[in-house]
């Protein structure tokens, strides 16, 4: 490969990880391209040669996180059998990338679709695990409806780390919390 | 050894994942026709819609919406059209 051509693979790299940077910080909203090729000490014009309009640094970005987050959450979900495990797994997993999915969870239905569907994705690969699970621990037939319990986890995960300042002063409320989220959530349905 | 479904993006690590049990295939044994064929774009897309429904509740035009998008990025389904 000659010398531009992997300079250009290394600047497309160094953009995504400093505009991953930067999203965790403000979101996906409010940075602007410019601050983004300030931050990646190129010029606007270099960042414009990768990425023609902010969508499709967005997209870039979500694409490789969202990726991350699910193979994450595969890989600590698959080796907890319980329910409760799996939904500490959940948390764990999220907690280390808790500030950028926290604006995914925030500025979500803002997005294009194209960032609403790689959000997905993530709860797509952890939902399977905390339904089967939840079958296996409540074998009696009048269980609640998956999506419904899923749902349920769902809303009240995503309301500590919207306001996570208000529940906690720790950098992140799914690694001081979680203990007491799965344990009380657990107790409320069984 | 960890591979990547090609048609629906599920990681496969234990031979039992793999379609037909063969670590070979590149495809899992949810995308597995019986005759042990990688189903077809309709196919996937019918299943994993169902499967999102049941799974997240959601209604079937957002539904189908998504696994679309989702498989419009999936090795399988890359280069329709």
């Amino acid at each position: 490969m000659n010398k531009r051509k992997e300079k250009k693979i290394e600047t497309r790299k160094n953009i995504l990880i400093v505009a991953e940077r930067i999203f965790s910080e403000r979101g996906f909203l409010a940075p602007s391209t410019a601050d983004i090729a300030k931050a990646a000490e190129i010029s606007h014009g270099s960042l414009f040669a990768h990425f023609q309009k902010r969508d499709d640094l967005i997209a870039a970005v979500l694409d490789e996180t969202t990726l991350k987050i699910a193979k994450r959450l595969h890989e600590l979900a698959e080796r907890s059998p319980s329910l409760e495990e799996v939904l500490l797994a959940h948390l764990k997993g999220i907690s280390e990338y808790e500030n950028i999915y926290r604006w995914l969870v925030i500025e979500g239905p803002l997005l294009p679709d194209y960032a609403r569907a790689s959000t997905l994705g993530i709860q797509s690969a952890i939902s399977k695990y905390i339904l089967d699970a939840y079958e296996r621990d409540h074998p009696e037939k009048n269980y609640l409806p998956g999506s419904f319990l899923f749902n349920s986890w769902l809303g009240l995960i995503h309301h500590y780390l919207i306001n996570r300042d208000l529940f906690t002063t720790s950098d992140s409320v799914f690694k001081d919390k979680k203990e007491f989220l799965v344990n009380s959530f657990i107790r409320m349905i069984f | 050894m960890s591979k990547t479904c090609i048609s629906c993006g599920m990681p496969m690590e234990k031979a039992e994942s793999f379609a037909m049990g063969d670590v070979n295939k590149d495809y899992c044994v949810h995308c597995a026709r019986e005759d042990g064929s990688m189903r077809s774009y309709d196919e996937a897309l019918e299943g994993m819609t169902m499967f999102m429904m049941k799974t997240q509740g959601f209604e079937k035009v957002a539904a189908t919406k998504a696994v679309k998008e989702m498989m419009a990025k999936l090795p399988a389904w890359k280069d329709r059209n």
